[in-house]
Order: structure tokens, then sequence, then C-alpha cells
């Protein structure tokens, strides 16, 4: 081996500008992949993060209205846990419809405000109800009888931060609230239409202490969903209970993100196979014009399998060379994305941080891939008459 | 001379074709036996097969029939470590055309068989080495690549490495052709040498009347077979 080392040393150490330029090609190679790598992954969290990162992948649902305890939800949501570890996120949620109205004008004075209160638990709620984040004014409901409404709302009837609301559920329940924020969802609707406030608020406002609220869940992975929901169902092992994806409740949504996530994998797995098969070829090729080399290591009795280390290990050092130089400039052309205006494109700051470790770990299939096949050239040439080769190459 | 020598290599009914489809017979049915620590010369016109026959005899070539013999072992017979060994230990094989690695220095070069003999990477023969390549009128040259060399100097580096791990049968494809006189007298000084010194049976294919004189053995080839045999003093 120490032999072998030494000899695929003296190759790439003197054979310098070859060397140089198979490595600058490799460099590249990978720099283009770990751009990409990075660009994509980018490209593919925010498409999940759009599609997918603010509903609820999985809804668990009584069937028929049944009135539930509240224990019984708090048991429910302990054999979901149990069920389902590393959940992204988890509440129970409860609508209530209602009419908003100002105090001392009454409801109908304000106009035919309905409104959509979602009772929910924000601590818990994750990134399936972003509250916090999408506050413009104000801040979000804590456990007294605190609401949050959207924008539009706000605006059309000259709603701020403190003002008191009458919500009215049209059975005979009036009960006041106080605004205690304003957001923006970013979604006219909801801005228009919900109102949020804290899940046993509403249901001792309202009277729903024994209304069966959903469960709402999210994934690590929205798109192992449908395969979730199922074993979750089975888990569960109640006639009483619907669980369903997001892939049956938002079919046409996520078959466009399932199509664009395929399309996305299509084109790193192409990228990846031209940048591996490539750097194959270029060792395997340079492994070849070696083979006058290898005809006089064989004449002079050097066993093939010998003769194919030195050539595995030739190709293996290069790669890594390929492998080291290529993160080392693609991350570095990374950085200088994040933080620079390049070629008056500017800096994308939100960009994922590159996880170097995997990157370089999932990369290692290069040097190993492209040690095997010059290992296997050098034993096709050196399988041949020493004679025919160094007199013909 | 006259004593019957033990075989140290032989060929029975050797032939060999080349072409696409085999259609040049390049050796007919050769029957040679070379003897322990002879000096064969082997003559002939351009294509007679002499190449042809001496890369048979050192393993550099398969023939197509017949059998080649190393101290009456069957080649055919042997398994690819033994022929791997006969190369590294017995056979010392000089190509017509230097054959010298250019990424390695001339002492590097010399040192090869020596290192793959041992498998290590340290030169066991280091010493010898530079005899010989001070014997060889290289001096100085150790440190050079092959592509600063003469042709005259590379070839004669090749002998050098063909020799280091003292082989008992020593191949040489034309060892002066295009040489000077001072070359060809240090070339031939070099072979007798190493010949008195380890009775190497030696073997070349030579077309210069200087050093086919001082052979024991010489061998006429022409068109594949052999054409006329015969030996010193007898």
């Amino acid at each position: 081996m120490r032999l072998a080392s030494y000899f695929a040393m003296r190759f790439i150490r003197r054979s310098r500008v070859q060397s140089l330029l198979i490595a600058v090609g490799l460099i590249m190679g990978v720099a283009v992949l770990v751009i990409t790598t990075w660009l994509v992954e980018g490209m593919r969290a925010a498409m999940d993060d759009t599609y997918a990162g603010n509903i609820p992948h999985i809804v668990v649902r009584q069937l028929g209205g049944t009135n539930r305890s509240p224990e019984d939800i708090a048991a429910l949501e302990e054999t979901i846990g149990k069920a389902l570890p590393g959940l992204g996120a988890m509440t129970p949620t409860l609508d209530q419809q209602v009419v908003l109205g100002l105090p001392g004008s009454g409801t109908a004075a304000a106009g035919d405000n309905h409104l959509t209160i979602r009772g929910l638990e924000l601590a818990r709620a994750g990134k399936l109800y972003p509250l916090g984040g999408a506050m413009i004014s104000g801040r979000t409901f804590k456990e007294g009888r605190e609401i949050v409404l959207g924008t539009v709302l706000a605006e059309r009837l000259s709603l701020e931060v403190g003002d008191a609301v009458v919500l009215d559920d049209e059975l005979g329940k009036v009960t006041t609230f106080t605004v205690v924020g304003i957001f923006d969802l970013k979604l006219e609707e909801e801005n228009a239409s919900m109102g949020f406030v804290d899940l046993s608020v509403l249901q001792s406002a309202f009277g729903l202490t024994g209304a069966a609220p959903q469960i709402e869940l999210q994934l690590e992975d929205a798109f192992k969903a449908g395969e979730v929901s199922l074993q979750l169902a089975s888990a569960l092992d109640r006639p009483s209970l619907e669980v369903r994806s997001w892939e049956t409740t938002n079919e046409q949504l996520f078959e466009a993100a399932a199509l664009q996530r395929a399309a996305i994998r299509l084109l790193m797995i192409a990228v990846t196979l031209i940048i591996v098969v490539g750097t194959v070829l270029i060792l395997s090729l340079s492994v070849r014009q070696r083979a006058t080399q290898l005809a006089v290591f064989k004449s002079l009795g050097l066993r093939n399998s010998q003769a194919g280390m030195v050539f595995a290990l030739y190709a293996f050092y290069l790669s890594l060379i390929g492998v080291f130089g290529g993160v080392a400039a693609g991350s570095g052309l990374i950085r200088l994305y994040k933080t620079q205006s390049v070629l008056g494109i500017s800096a994308y700051q939100q960009a994922p941080e590159l996880n170097l470790v995997s990157l370089i770990l999932s990369l290692a299939v290069l040097p190993l891939a492209s040690a095997v096949a010059a290992r296997g050239v050098a034993q096709w040439v050196v399988r041949k008459d020493p004679a025919e080769v160094i007199r013909h190459g | 001379m006259g004593n019957i020598q033990p075989s140290a290599l032989s060929l029975n009914g050797v032939v060999k074709y080349f072409g696409k489809n085999n259609e040049k017979r390049a050796l007919s049915g050769i029957d040679l036996s070379f003897s322990d620590g002879e000096i064969t010369s082997i003559s002939g016109p351009s294509g007679a097969g002499k190449s042809t026959l001496l890369q048979i005899a050192g393993l550099m070539l398969s023939p197509d029939q017949g059998e080649v013999m190393i101290r009456e072992r069957r080649v055919s017979e042997m398994t690819g470590a033994t022929r791997g060994r006969y190369l590294r230990q017995e056979l010392g094989f000089v190509f017509q055309r230097p054959d010298l690695i250019p990424e390695f220095t001339v002492l590097e070069n010399v040192l090869l068989p020596d290192r793959i003999l041992n498998g290590k990477l340290e030169a066991s023969n280091l010493p010898y080495a530079k005899k010989l390549i001070l014997e060889a009128g290289l001096s100085g040259c150790e440190a050079e690549f092959p592509w600063a060399l003469s042709e005259t100097q590379q070839k004669t580096v090749t002998l050098v490495r063909a020799l280091v791990n003292m082989p008992s049968i020593l191949l040489i494809d034309e060892p002066v052709a295009g040489m000077d006189e001072r070359s060809v007298e240090v070339v031939i000084r070099l072979i007798w040498q190493v010949h008195e010194k380890f009775r190497t049976t030696c073997i070349m294919i030579n077309n210069e009347r200087s050093l086919a004189e001082r052979s024991d053995r010489v061998i006429e080839l022409r068109e594949g077979r052999v054409f006329a045999d015969f030996r010193r003093g007898l």
C-alpha cells in the first residue's frame, strides 16, 4: 500500500500540468455541485414552506360532532405524541362563528361583520399558526379575554390595539374581548374574517367546554403525511375519529408541490450524475493514457492487483483534492453570495446554511467511484501483453 | 563449452500470429533451448520474428501455440503470481525502445524492479544500483529525468534497470543498435561483466557483427523459422 501510494504520488507530482488541469476541472465541478445543492435546497425549503409551511399536514377530528371531555382530548394528544415521535407541531383548534361589534353601538350597528374565531394553543402551534411573526402591531393573545384580528378587518372597523370588541354567537352568548394585536398573514381572506384567541378562553366564553376540537398536526416532512396518517389511524384504532392528511384535503396543492419536488430532485440527480460521471471519465482517461507505464510495471513483475491499486490511489488522491478544493471554493462563493451583491444580483441572505459535514460525506462517493473506475481501467490495460502496449500504447 | 548444460529457457513448437484476423504468421513452430550461462545472439532480417521470439521468451507476449518453459517449468501452467515472481526474480528484459517511466528519475527507474520485488518503498539494492549506474557511465545522471537523457543513455538505463535484481536470464532487444562506439563498448562490458559474475543466461537480438562474434551461440531467423543455429567452438 505504501509503495502503491508512493508511485501514485509520483505520477501526480511529476505530471504537474496534467494533475493541475485535472484538479482544477474537478474543483470546478464539485464547486458547481455545492452551489447547485445550496440553491436547490434553499429553493426546495422555500417552496415547501410556501406550499405546506402554515397548513396542518394531518387533521384528527371527531366524527358526528360527539362531545369529548378535556381529559379525553389530553389522552388523545398523548396517544398521537407517542405514535408520532418528532412531530413538528400539534394543537387542538376549535372554531366559533360570531358577529363582531363595538361596545355601546351593538353588533348590528357595526354592520354584518361575520367572523370566525379560532381557539388554539399558541405555545404548541409552532409554524401552524405563526402569529408571533405576523403581528404588525401589538402582541399575540394570552390567557385572558384577548383577541388578535387581521389587518383588513381592523382597518375596516378602524380598530387599534387596546380597543374592545363585542362577539355575539347569535345564540345568546355575547362576550367582550380586548384587541391585543393586529396580524397580517398575507392572505386577504384570513386578514378580513379570522380572529384568534386562546382555546380554553374560547371554550369558556361561548360555553364550548365539551365541544370536541380537531387536532392539527404538522410533520417534519409534509410529504410523508399520507403514509403517516394511515399509520396514525391504525395506531389510534377508533372508528369515531377521522384522520386526514393534506394529500386528501388539499389534493391539488399537494400534487403541485409533489411535482415541483420531483422536478428538483431530478435536477439534482442529473447534476450529480453529470459531475460524478465526468470525474470518473476524466480520471479513467488519465489512467488509460498511462498504459505504457502500466505495461512497464507489468514487465517488471508488478501484480495486476498492485498496478490496479497504484492507479486507484492516483484517482482517489486527485478526486480528494477535487472534493476538498471544490467544497472550499463552493462554500466561499456561497458566503460571498450571502453577504455581497454579485454581478448586480443582491445578496441572498435568507438562503439556508450549507451543511458542510453532510455535504463532504455525500461527496465521498466521488473519490470512491473514481478509485474503483481507475482500478478497473488499470486492470483492463494491464491484462494485455506488455510488449503490445509498449509498442502500440 | 562442450558439456551439456541444463536448459534455462526453452521454446517448444512456438507459433505466433499477428493482425486483426491472425492473418500474419510471425513465428512458425520454433523449437529452441537456451542453456544456463550461455550468451546467444539472434539475428535475421527485419520482420523475421526476432523481437516476437524474445518477447515470448521473456513472458511479455503469449504464444498462440506451443510452450515456453523456464527451468523445466511450463509457463502456461504457472499462475499469474508465479509468472510475476519469475518476471521479478529470474528474468531481466530490455525492449528495443527505451521504456523508462517519464515521471521517475534515473535512480527511481533503476530501483523499480527492486521495489516491486520486495514490495517495499525502501530499496534493498541501492548500493548495487548506484554501482551499476556508475559502471554504465551514467554517473551524475541519477537525479535526471529520462527526457533529459539521450536515447543511448536511456537505453543504457533500461539495461541497468534489468540488471538490478541480478536476474538469471537476461533478454535484450538490440542492445547496441544506433549507439556510438564508446557506448557500445560500455554496454558490452556491462553485459559480460554481469554474465561472468552471475553466470547469467543472456539472449539478445543483435545484428552487430562484433557482438555476435563474442557470443557463445548465434541463431539466425528468417520468416519466423530458425534458419541457422550454431555454437562457437563446435
